[in-house]
């Protein structure tokens, strides 16, 4: 067989960013899948609604609104220091710069998880209580698990950054995660908005 | 963005300068490729494999081993219902047996074959050298396995699950099933279900930003459309039974309520969750065996599929359809008229698309010439049960026909028309293709036969009686029947159709032994098809293709002139470089560099596996397993990197490469 | 004494050969737990549906068949002409093709709506055959037997039974449901298709039967161990009949005529028996078990599993598990005496 040579790709680079990378769509469809399983558990919250006749149960309090909008808020501010290392990493610049902003979104993370302990508390129910209490444990854990795991990432990817060797392609991984971590505040923002708001007026 | 400037491609051969590379030039890429794509050999070569092809070829094979548990399984039932008040095994066994036999069949079966065949072909198909994720891939087989094999060691020692593969509650909860039955089934489905999930983002990654430059979405092959619309389907399935099974188990283990009315919970949100992923599950296993029909089809009758796009968008369409279907399963339970209305003319509406991709092979065949091999004969057997299978699911979607025949064996008729005939007869179809390619040999065409009209008469013996049987007033899942139902005759019938299977089943493994040593050597394109895995040799090498591969229309090897083909260099050959190509068009924007090989999938797995068992016990399993994890992906993710990891590839060696330029 | 044993004994055996009657009927016909045997309208109007759409699918079938025949012996015959091109339809072809699929599409359709058409139809049509001043029965399902309640406006008159649901033909039946721990579902195919028994919810479902006849229905949703032997009988019978029956099931238990049967009834009180079943008028009043009041004048024991025989009533006391493995009933450890007793006390309640 003859190879006819039709183009030469050695002058390409050897990352990209957004919709030209592929780890950005394989963390596109980690988001689809986790999404999917969010917007599952949020039917189920509703299904479960209609077994009961007041919600949230007789005798369990409406869940606290303070501190899961503190934790809304925060997480809200922080997508600011994450658009901006996303920014400086899509701009190759020197790698601390991009750790130390990473790293300020470590510290979100860490608090929001304080915060979260306080939210479950707030609750006022248990996962053992009721399907009420089960299914909103569920939501709030599974989001919990969502934070840890984005934190730890962020974390690794800022290590990486600060200790070195440096790739392109960290800078890729770099925007993903901020990718990811808009998906984890804006579930937070859904969550929130069912758990605690919707639960008023249903 | 400078990074995605567009390459041009130039598909017109430039006649002035003959772009022809050079023999040399070739023999020196291919060492270079040969050396740095080398495999670690022996054992740890094997446990750190992150090649797609070998990760595949153990997806196809573990999946194989479970069809014929899962056929064991099968015979077993039927040996126990072949007469009424039969006393070969009890209800307790019984029990596990059919429950072990609907989830071999469907997680550790079905989706996994269909994958794995995916993961192999797809690369080679669409002209790239190795799945997008490599690492995570090797963690999906392993995690497979690992769920598979751990489901069927609790099911030797005696605890396999026996609330049937759909696991309804509360028969399923901790009331009605104590002991470990079914957290173990809990636990091992959502570990295979985040293989398949695994799979599908491998396959939706790879299919949209590495195929070959020139291979728009409108000239892929319509095998890795099948691919990518099935695992699109998985990626918003799959999450379903992943929530629900989280649901059961910690129902089970940590007391909460999802499925318990006396707390709220309710019986009906798992049949919803279940059936959510279930009804897509269907289609998530016969839509690629779709793909390989038209595989077979253009190979055989040397025609391309006639109503491409209509073949698309039929497919696309089924894969919406199925979303919209999943309270079918549940008609029997209180559910507003006007919905269950809606959901019957759903279920009958796949036949639109399901007919036009008929009717479209008919026409391909027709303008055609085919040439009755084994794989075609497979396909010829495909339409004639798959059919059936379609017209009694029309049948079945009406409300008040379904009520009489649901949770009978009509049911299980139907749905083994649907899957053995619309499934398994194109896998098998798809073996007989590409078995050549992936091994360098032919399968026995005699043989071939013989395991085609053995399966063909056992599955009408086998499965066409069933009908009768449900209307009979037979339910499914039953252990035994009294002699007085009159249900004995039919069934041993419908025992002796199996031994036909069983046959088949010996027949084909038999083939694949003999074949292996034996088969006449097949070369790189035995059957004369069109699509680029037939380009590279047979067995591909772990590189796939020497050059990545130019496509310059829907059918590259029947699109060029005979023996030649438009290829892309410069990539880097002293590491695992591929192409990313853009989603639409396919044009070349960056070089990418694939994973190595490495043992954290491995580790990874085992760790994850174990904190789950541990889980059924104490929920510390969670912990320790996740901080395990952790440290894993830590060195997982870890830079690996050599001193040159970003500079270009060496140009000066591109001055020798083309005959133009040479002489 | 030896009167009454030779009596029952008479009335065993007359009912296990009209049992066995039954279920030779049952075999030579097409069956009386068939969807092709209908004896009542809501099932009569699905089987009218199910050769609507067999016929429908077998000519879609036969047609498409023939077609798919016929491209491949075409295939095979045309000869090729010269200037085929070796992978493409020529453009004569493609017409063809093109108008092929089109029509065989728009005829899929067509066929299809006629399918959703002639289902909805069957339908509202069932959901009109409702009649009025139905016989209202409550059925609770439990591993693997059907508690029946016959409802009435006077809690006199409402009684209990099991696994045998007498009703009078022609008359609608009203059936509510529910399930005591697992998913269960009620189908008697010739008369109705089948709706679940769901815990925490309550379905309906109603019937009619239009002949007199015994009707088997069995459990249709996978519900555990003895999923295959949960059976029941829909017992039709024309309406003075029906009454009579009412009549004799609305009152308490036979008192024991004889010594012997006072002892069983002893047995039944003092032993286990009690523990789990109810004869109404004695102290034995616990719902775990099935109602034993008028036990001796059901079809079967252990829900369809055995005809209701001295003998077998005598095996299924002593080891139901080795009859019915998994049954929540345990064996019964009895001396021949009292066994003769207590079988002696059960045939009586009549």
């Amino acid at each position: 067989m003859r190879r006819r040579e039709v183009v030469d790709v050695g002058v390409l680079g050897d990352h990209a960013f957004s919709h030209h990378a592929p780890i950005w769509w394989g963390n596109l469809l980690m988001i689809f899948i986790e999404g999917a399983a969010f917007a599952l558990m949020a039917a189920s919250y509703y299904y479960i609604r209609r077994n009961f006749d007041t919600w949230p149960p007789p005798r369990t309090l409406l869940p606290d609104l303070g501190v899961s909008s503190v934790n809304l808020v925060l997480l809200i501010v922080s997508v600011l220091p994450m658009w901006y290392a996303a920014r400086l990493a899509f701009l190759h610049e020197a790698p601390e710069r991009v750790a130390k902003w990473l790293m300020v979104i470590v510290a979100v993370g860490i608090v929001s998880i304080i915060l979260r302990v306080f939210e479950l508390r707030g609750l006022h129910t248990r996962y053992d209580s009721n399907a009420y209490g089960s299914i909103t444990w569920m939501l709030l854990v599974t989001h919990l698990a969502h934070l840890i795991a984005a934190s730890i990432e962020t974390f690794l990817i800022g290590l990486v950054m600060l200790t070195g060797p440096v790739e392109k392609k960290h800078y890729t991984d770099a925007t993903v995660m901020a990718v990811y971590w808009y998906f984890v505040v804006g579930s937070w923002i859904a969550i929130w908005a069912i758990v605690f708001v919707s639960a008023r007026f249903i | 963005m400078t990074h995605a400037d567009a390459l041009p491609v130039t598909p017109e051969p430039n006649e002035d300068r003959p772009k022809f590379l050079t023999p040399a030039y070739e023999d020196e890429i291919r060492a270079k490729l040969t050396s740095s794509w080398k495999e670690n050999s022996g054992l740890w070569g094997w446990l750190t494999s992150t090649n797609h092809k070998s990760i595949a070829k153990r997806y196809i094979i573990t999946a194989i081993v479970f069809f014929i548990l899962g056929g064991l399984e099968a015979g077993m039932m039927r040996l126990q219902l072949s007469r009424p008040e039969n006393r070969f095994i009890g209800p307790d066994l019984y029990n596990q047996i059919f429950t072990m036999h609907g989830s071999t069949m469907m997680f550790l079966f079905a989706v996994p074959v269909m994958e794995g065949v995916g993961l192999w072909l797809v690369p080679i198909m669409i002209g790239t050298r190795n799945v997008a994720f490599p690492r995570l891939n090797a963690l999906g087989y392993w995690m497979y396995l690992f769920g598979g094999v751990l489901l069927y060691v609790a099911f030797f020692a005696n605890t396999g699950p026996d609330a049937g593969w759909f696991a309804y509650v509360p028969l399923a909860g901790p009331e009605y099933t104590p002991g470990k039955r079914m957290d173990i089934w809990a636990q091992m489905i959502t570990f295979t279900e985040i293989a398949a999930l695994i799979g599908a983002v491998e396959l939706i990654t790879t299919i949209l930003k590495q195929r070959a430059p020139g291979m728009s979405l409108n000239r892929m092959p319509l095998f890795v459309w099948a691919e990518l619309i099935t695992s699109f389907m998985i990626i918003f399935a799959l999450p379903a039974i992943v929530v629900s099974s989280t649901m059961l188990a910690t129902d089970r283990l940590i007391d909460t309520h999802f499925f318990n009315p006396a707390e709220g919970g309710d019986a009906l949100l798992w049949q919803h969750l279940f059936w959510f992923f279930g009804h897509p599950e269907v289609y998530i296993i016969f839509i690629p065996a779709l793909g390989m029909v038209s595989s077979v089809v253009e190979a055989f009758t040397q025609r391309r599929i006639f109503g491409y796009p209509a073949m698309i968008l039929s497919m696309v369409s089924t894969a919406f359809l199925g979303f919209s279907l999943w309270v079918h399963h549940m008609f029997a339970t209180p559910l507003p008229q006007l919905g269950q209305s809606f959901f019957t003319a759903a279920s009958s509406a796949i036949s639109i698309p399901s007919g036009i991709q008929i009717f479209c092979w008919i026409a391909t065949i027709w303008s055609g010439r085919p040439r009755f091999t084994t794989s075609f004969m497979f396909v010829i057997g495909f339409f004639f049960l798959f059919i059936i299978g379609g017209l009694s699911g029309v049948m079945i979607a009406s409300v008040p026909y379904d009520l009489q025949v649901h949770d009978t064996f009509f049911i299980v008729a139907h749905f083994h028309y649907v899957l053995l005939g619309g499934a398994v007869f194109p896998l098998w179809a798809g073996f007989y293709l590409w078995f050549p390619k992936v091994t360098g040999r032919l399968l026995n065409e005699r043989a071939g036969k013989w395991n085609f009209w053995l399966f063909f008469i056992g599955m009408n013996v086998t499965f066409f009686p069933m009908h009768i049987l449900g209307l009979m007033g037979m339910p499914r899942r039953v252990y035994t029947y009294l002699p007085e139902m009159g249900w004995g005759p039919l069934n041993s019938l419908v025992s002796v159709g199996a031994v036909f299977i069983v046959a088949s089943v010996c027949v084909f493994i038999g083939n694949v032994i003999y074949s292996l040593k034996n088969g006449a050597p097949a070369g790189d394109n035995p059957w004369n098809a069109p699509t680029l895995e037939w380009a590279t040799t047979s067995p591909p090498p772990s590189y796939n293709h020497l050059f990545i591969p130019v496509v310059e229309g829907r059918d590259p090897l029947w699109d060029a002139p005979p023996e030649e083909l438009s290829v892309v260099t410069g990539l880097r050959t002293d590491r695992h470089e591929g192409l990313v190509t853009s989603i639409m068009d396919a044009i070349p924007e960056h070089r990418y560099e694939f994973k190595k090989e490495t043992i954290l999938p491995l580790l990874l797995a085992v760790f994850g596996g174990g904190s789950i068992i541990i889980a059924i016990f104490t929920p510390w399993g969670v912990t320790v397993g996740a901080i395990f994890s952790a440290i894993i992906l830590t060195c997982w993710f870890w830079p690996t990197i050599s001193p040159d990891h970003d500079t270009p590839p060496d140009h000066e060696e591109g001055r020798r490469r083309l005959v133009g330029e040479a002489t | 004494m030896m009167a009454a044993r030779a009596r029952v004994g008479f009335i065993r055996s007359w009912r296990l050969s009209h049992y066995l009657l039954v279920m030779a009927a049952a075999t030579a016909c097409s069956g009386f737990q068939s969807v092709l045997d209908p004896k009542g309208p809501r099932a009569e109007a699905v089987s009218k549906l199910h050769w609507t759409l067999v016929s429908v699918a077998t000519v879609v079938y036969v047609v498409v068949i023939s077609f798919l025949i016929y491209a491949l012996w075409h295939a095979s015959h045309r000869p090729l002409p010269v200037e085929d091109h070796p992978h493409r339809e020529t453009r004569d072809q493609a017409d063809t093709m093109k108008r092929g699929v089109i029509i065989a599409a728009a005829i899929t359709v067509i066929v299809m709506i006629s399918f959703v058409f002639a289902s909805v139809s069957t339908g509202s049509t069932l959901a009109r055959l409702g009649g009025t001043k139905p016989l209202r029965i409550d059925v609770v399902g439990h591993q693997w037997w059907w508690e029946v309640k016959y409802d009435d406006p006077d809690p006199h008159n409402q009684f209990e039974t099991a696994n045998e649901i007498h009703v009078p033909v022609g008359r609608p039946v009203l059936i509510k449901m529910t399930s005591q721990d697992v998913i269960h579902s009620f189908w008697a195919p010739n008369l109705s298709g089948k709706k679940d028994l769901i815990p925490g919810h309550e379905t309906i479902t109603w019937f009619r039967a239009d002949t007199a006849g015994i009707y088997r229905g069995q459990c249709a949703e996978f519900c555990g161990h003895q999923h295959a032997k949960m059976a029941f009988f829909i017992v039709a019978e024309p309406r003075l009949k029906f009454e009579s029956w009412v009549q004799q099931q609305r009152g308490e238990a036979q008192k024991p005529t004889d010594s012997l049967q006072q002892t069983g009834e002893r047995v039944f009180l003092t032993g286990p028996c009690s523990m789990c079943h109810t004869v109404a008028g004695t102290g034995a009043g616990s719902k775990f078990g099935p109602d034993l009041t008028h036990v001796a004048s059901r079809l079967t024991i252990g829900a369809g599993t055995l005809p209701n025989s001295t003998g077998n009533l005598a095996g299924w006391i002593l080891d139901p598990q080795s009859i019915k493995p998994g049954v929540k009933m345990p064996p019964t450890k009895l001396d021949p005496q009292s066994l003769q007793a207590l079988l002696a006390y059960l045939e009586n309640l009549k």
